[in-house]
């Protein structure tokens, strides 16, 4: 069986934030959510300072502390290693984003009205976004799952995320964390975020 | 100069209640134009999901190269996505390309037409705008332009930006032959200082860094795609570069985002000549540079006289001394077997240095410690950074690319914008490619190399963008009282583009520049001088004075305010467009190979009823009459390629844009690929090859002009002209001997304002791009995503930089609110960020914000705006260029609770 994961090579990095509004454009979520982002730091002082990037988002871990927290089971994990939220379960407790160590989680409000609220008619892109959005759930990063279904679209004979295709100089790498190519970068030092907290994440960083 | 002074004084609220047609025209919710998009939303609620993906290519940076895909469903379009089968981004997107859906669902766009029924105009003026048909904005302008080809079609003016068409369309670059006006101006000139260097030593408008081969590379205020996130193959290059080990030394007062991935040199603002002249310097005493190279590749070896000119010989050819046998010979001698790159050389009795000589003469000044107390940067690292520079050059060795043996020197000195448009900016970005062609680097694998397929000319055995003689004839031509155009270039010689100073000045005054006609028609088109430019008292003037101005407008930004009539403009995404593809900047091989065009035609149908630029250009073209109709169709046909093929246009005929771009298409690409062949597939692409990427292959006998001979020679003419005619360059009353001075063969350092010290200005501001806006690109200012990610996420947010020593040096902290005015009287208020990011003498300003315009979405209207601390004044901007400095003296203090 497949197990999806991603390995984020920070040396290839450039804190552009295309991922960022891929992912957000993709998902239509709505004003101040990010799925995943840049984290940018400062490093050193002056004049040996120099900036950090850090992408982050939902691990997708093989322990997912948020998932056994829920209550209702609305946080599965897929056999494939996807953790989801199904909106239908999700009594929007939010005991998960509390116990997810790495914040990767956002919660529904109600407030739909989008990045034009001082405008009455929403444009034809908000309202179609507007479909998938349930007020008082928890909303996370599904890394693209509807890709992964569909198996398309297909980077070197894998589906890929919006995140994964889209970043300019491919720091993101997604596929089957038990192949071969992705083995061989974890061999190479690539760790997993938190790794006290026990998590497993499928989320690995190359170093710089 | 102020910015403050010319603040609107009405709120948004009060603004829209005060004009009530504007509120129609802007239809914010009206539901006036909404039109389609709620069909389409309708068609949604009926629960059947149709859906499609339409090849399209971006339209967010200055030369857009990259392929997408939009998914459709039900008529609304709800993802972008990279190409994955496009050779150029493999599927990847900037984080600009990525927000596109936000320029296409943009509520507050440009909706409808209208005029203005306010005649008073200005930026905190309301234009009461009426709306009217399409039809009727149209009638307006094509009667003045048909009234001014009539009159004097010298009185219409054509200003163009980098908001939208200028790369993509041809009726942008010929706009003036159409219409018969010498006259254009260029929001985007002044601060672009960055072509002269690259057509002086690769005949190319741009050049590009092979970073697919460089091992060491030194930035001088130059973005290589990492700060602009370029995904057409920029990013990608420079970070494969780094997976391989290339060093980058960035030389720059702010620690860009490549930074992060090399070494920082902060450098003072200004002080990029002394570096690049020390650098020159340490490689001719240090004997590190490629000889081989200069004696055969470039002038260097050319006798000069006393005065700098070449020493000819009796048929006016220049000469050479030839070490293996003493003699002094032509350049083009065939006994000639190894010219000598120092004199003395013997020829009829006197004794003449060469080229060489000179060079070396000249930046004998510039020590590593001279260096020092110019740029901040300790001798120690200029003289480590130069030798290390060297060695990786690798002088000597060869690489065999695809069978193609080169010289293989994987090193680069690359200069941007932010060094290009500091003082003495234009002559840092050629010393700086002399340093590149002392070690060799220059046309060769992991070098600086040509971006379009350059002409190659040579003149005297010296690769020129133009022969001289002809050059200065056409100079002197131009040179005649009164000017018969309005670009200025008559004394700024060397300016590339129109000077925007001359231009707009020349609108107000125009005997203070030599003109005896006034401007009656203005036509700006992705065009913001009042944002993109400092001096924006002098914009409004100007704007102010011109009876008739119109635009196609997409966002109601400040050039639209000062419109009389608008036509609203198709989105980004929505316009029948074509590009060829042709990366810049920095490539790797396979990016250099690839060329083909890009095409694309609305996903969705269009939102309003919009106008395209192309359209209307064809439209007002064949209204206007038969010449300005035969030169449409004649010289479209030339600027496709068209003349001799079967799909020449015909002077007499009428076409379409479509029907225009289906020739052009058949012509490039082939007869069976014509327009619905693009429809379908998007895009089409062939593999050059290797030599036409390397200008060492091509450039022939040709010798690259480490000696300058040419500008001196451009300097002395401007001289001869401006005696003749008793003239002097508006703002040089009486200091001509300044201009003059800027016209030098060799290496100089000139003392100038930027390096001046001892006042109340003891700091200096600079600026960059930042990924989620470079040149406001695609409607960048008011999208919605980038601008959240600039307010948000980025570390070069809306707030001004400070060094922490500057900091607490002055009292000011983190958070404090600021005013920053500079040695120009030019002021603006911001929010500070402390961060050793950025060198102790300076403040950064990230991109720019603080739009003025009341009506665009009211994110543009925040961060501070930066070009107004700067000077385009006569007198202050480069004489010989036209350009501005990027950066100023400046004085801080905390603003007022």
């Amino acid at each position: 069986m497949t197990r999806y994961g991603m390995i984020i090579d920070l040396e290839r990095c450039i804190g552009c934030n295309a991922c960022t509004i891929a992912c957000k454009q993709k998902h239509a979520t709505l004003p101040g959510v990010f799925w995943t982002k840049v984290n940018v730091s400062e490093e050193g002082t002056y004049p040996h300072a120099f900036k950090k990037f850090l992408p982050t988002q939902c691990n997708h871990c093989e322990n997912p502390t948020c998932m056994h927290v829920c209550p209702t089971g609305a946080t599965y994990k897929r056999e494939d290693g996807l953790v989801l939220v199904d909106q239908d379960k999700c009594i929007g407790c939010r005991y998960c984003m509390a116990a997810c160590p790495y914040e990767a989680r956002s919660f529904d409000f109600g407030d739909h009205s989008g990045y034009f609220p001082e405008i009455a008619e929403k444009t034809a892109y908000e309202k179609a976004g507007d479909a998938d959005r349930v007020k008082g759930t928890v909303t996370k990063c599904k890394f693209c799952s509807d890709r992964i279904d569909a198996n398309s679209p297909l980077k070197n004979g894998v589906p890929v995320t919006a995140c994964a295709q889209v970043c300019p100089t491919s720091a993101r790498i997604f596929g089957d964390l038990d192949s071969p190519e992705m083995q061989k970068c974890v061999k190479e030092g690539a760790y997993q975020p938190r790794p006290d907290q026990r998590t497993n994440p499928n989320i690995y960083y190359l170093p710089k | 100069m102020d910015a403050t002074k010319v603040l609107p004084t009405t709120t948004r609220r009060s603004f829209l209640k005060g004009s009530a047609a504007l509120a129609a025209a802007l239809a914010v919710g009206s539901g006036v134009t909404i039109g389609a998009a709620e069909a389409l939303a309708e068609t949604n609620a009926g629960g059947e999901n149709e859906e499609k993906w339409v090849k399209s290519f971006c339209g967010t940076c200055i030369f857009t190269n990259c392929g997408l895909e939009v998914k459709v469903v039900n008529g609304v379009a709800v993802e972008v996505r990279g190409d994955l089968d496009h050779p150029v981004n493999q599927g990847t997107m900037c984080p600009r390309g990525a927000a596109q859906l936000m320029n296409l669902y943009n509520p507050y766009r440009c909706k409808v037409a209208v005029k203005r029924t306010n005649p008073e105009k200005g930026l905190d003026v309301d234009p009461q705008w009426q709306e009217i048909s399409n039809d009727e904005a149209k009638q307006i302008i094509f009667d003045k332009m048909k009234e001014v080809q009539e009159k004097d079609p010298r009185r219409l003016m054509f200003m163009y930006g980098f908001g939208d068409t200028l790369h993509e369309s041809p009726f942008t670059k010929i706009f003036t032959a159409i219409f018969n006006t010498p006259n254009y101006a260029m929001s985007c000139g002044p601060l672009c200082e960055v072509h002269h260097a690259p057509t002086m030593y690769n005949n190319t408008f741009i050049d590009r860094v092979d970073v697919g081969h460089c091992n060491y590379l030194i930035t001088l205020g130059r973005n290589m795609g990492a700060s602009a996130a370029f995904a057409s193959g920029p990013s990608r290059a420079m970070a494969n570069a780094w997976k391989r080990g290339m060093k980058t030394v960035v030389v720059d007062p702010h620690c860009t985002n490549e930074a992060a991935h090399g070494e920082w040199l902060p450098m003072r603002p200004g002080g990029d000549m002394a570096f690049v002249m020390a650098m020159a310097r340490i490689l001719i005493t240090e004997e590190l540079c490629d000889y081989e190279f200069l004696r055969t590749r470039t002038n260097v070896p050319y006798l000069v006289v006393e005065d700098g000119d070449y020493l000819y010989d009796a048929n006016g050819k220049p000469l050479m001394l030839d070490e293996a046998d003493g003699k002094v010979k032509a350049y083009d001698d065939p006994t000639l077997v190894k010219p000598a790159l120092n004199g003395p050389a013997e020829y009829e009795g006197k004794s003449y240095d060469t080229a060489f000589d000179r060079i070396a003469a000249a930046v004998e000044v510039a020590t590593p410690e001279w260096a020092e107390e110019k740029t901040d940067i300790a001798a120690a690292d200029i003289l480590r950074v130069t030798r290390e520079f060297a060695k990786e050059a690798r002088i000597g060795e060869t690489i065999t690319l695809e069978g193609v043996t080169l010289p293989y020197r994987p090193v680069c000195l690359a200069t941007g914008r932010g060094a290009a448009n500091t003082m003495q900016g234009m002559r840092t970005y050629l010393v700086a490619d002399m340093v590149n062609c002392l070690v060799g680097a220059l046309g060769v694998p992991g070098s600086m190399v040509h971006v379009e397929w350059p002409k190659f000319e040579v003149d005297n055995g010296v690769i020129l963008p133009e022969p001289i003689a002809p050059y200065l004839e056409k100079q002197t031509q131009a040179f005649t009282i009164p000017f018969n155009d309005y670009t200025g270039k008559q004394f700024s010689a060397l300016a590339r583009f129109p000077v925007l100073t001359t231009a707009m000045g020349g609108i107000v005054d125009p005997e203070k520049y030599f003109l005896d006609y006034d401007i009656d028609v203005l036509f700006p088109i992705g065009s913001n001088a009042f944002m993109a430019d400092s001096s924006r008292d002098l914009v409004v003037k100007a704007f102010q004075k011109v009876p008739f101005i119109y635009t196609l407008a997409y966002s109601m930004d400040e050039t639209s305010m000062f419109c009389d009539v608008l036509l609203p403009e198709p989105s980004s995404l929505e316009r029948t467009q074509c590009k060829p593809i042709e990366e810049i900047m920095t490539a790797d091989l396979q990016s250099m190979r690839t060329g083909g065009l890009n095409f694309k035609s609305s996903p969705v149908e269009l939102l309003y009823d919009t106008v395209q630029y192309e359209d209307l250009i064809i439209e007002m073209a064949y209204y206007c009459g038969p010449k300005t109709s035969a030169n449409l169709n004649m010289i479209t046909s030339g600027f496709f390629k068209l003349m001799g093929t079967p799909y020449a246009m015909e002077p007499t005929k009428k076409y379409t844009w479509e029907d225009m771009l289906d020739r052009y298409f058949r012509a490039t690409a082939g007869d069976e690929k014509g327009l619905d062949w693009f429809r379908e597939n998007g895009h089409w692409t062939y593999e050059r090859p290797v030599e036409e990427c390397y200008d060492y292959c091509i450039q022939g006998v040709g010798r690259l002009p480490l000696y300058n001979q040419r500008d001196m020679m451009v300097g002395r003419n401007l001289k001869k002209n401006c005696e003749k005619w008793n003239v002097e360059q508006p703002g040089w009353e009486g200091r001509m001997d300044e201009v003059y001075a800027e016209y030098t063969p060799v290496p100089e350092w000139h003392d100038n304002w930027l390096t001046e010290s001892g006042d109340e200005f003891d700091m200096f501001c600079v600026n960059w791009k930042i990924s989620p806006r470079i040149l406001a690109l695609g409607g960048a200012d008011e999208n919605a995503w980038l601008r959240e990610v600039c307010e948000f996420l980025e570390f070069d947010d809306l707030r001004i930089q400070i060094n922490p020593a500057a900091a607490e040096a002055r009292g000011l902290k983190d958070g404090d609110k600021v005013i920053v005015e500079s040695q120009f009287g030019g002021t603006t208020e911001g929010v500070l960020k402390v961060t050793g990011l950025m060198r102790i003498d300076c403040l950064g300003f990230p991109a720019q914000g603080g739009h003025v315009a009341p009506d665009m979405n009211p994110v543009a209207r925040r961060g501070t705006t930066y070009n107004q601390l700067l000077s385009a004044d006569d007198g202050n901007y480069f004489t010989e260029s036209g350009s501005i400095s990027i950066a100023s003296r400046v004085k801080i203090r905390k603003a007022d609770k």
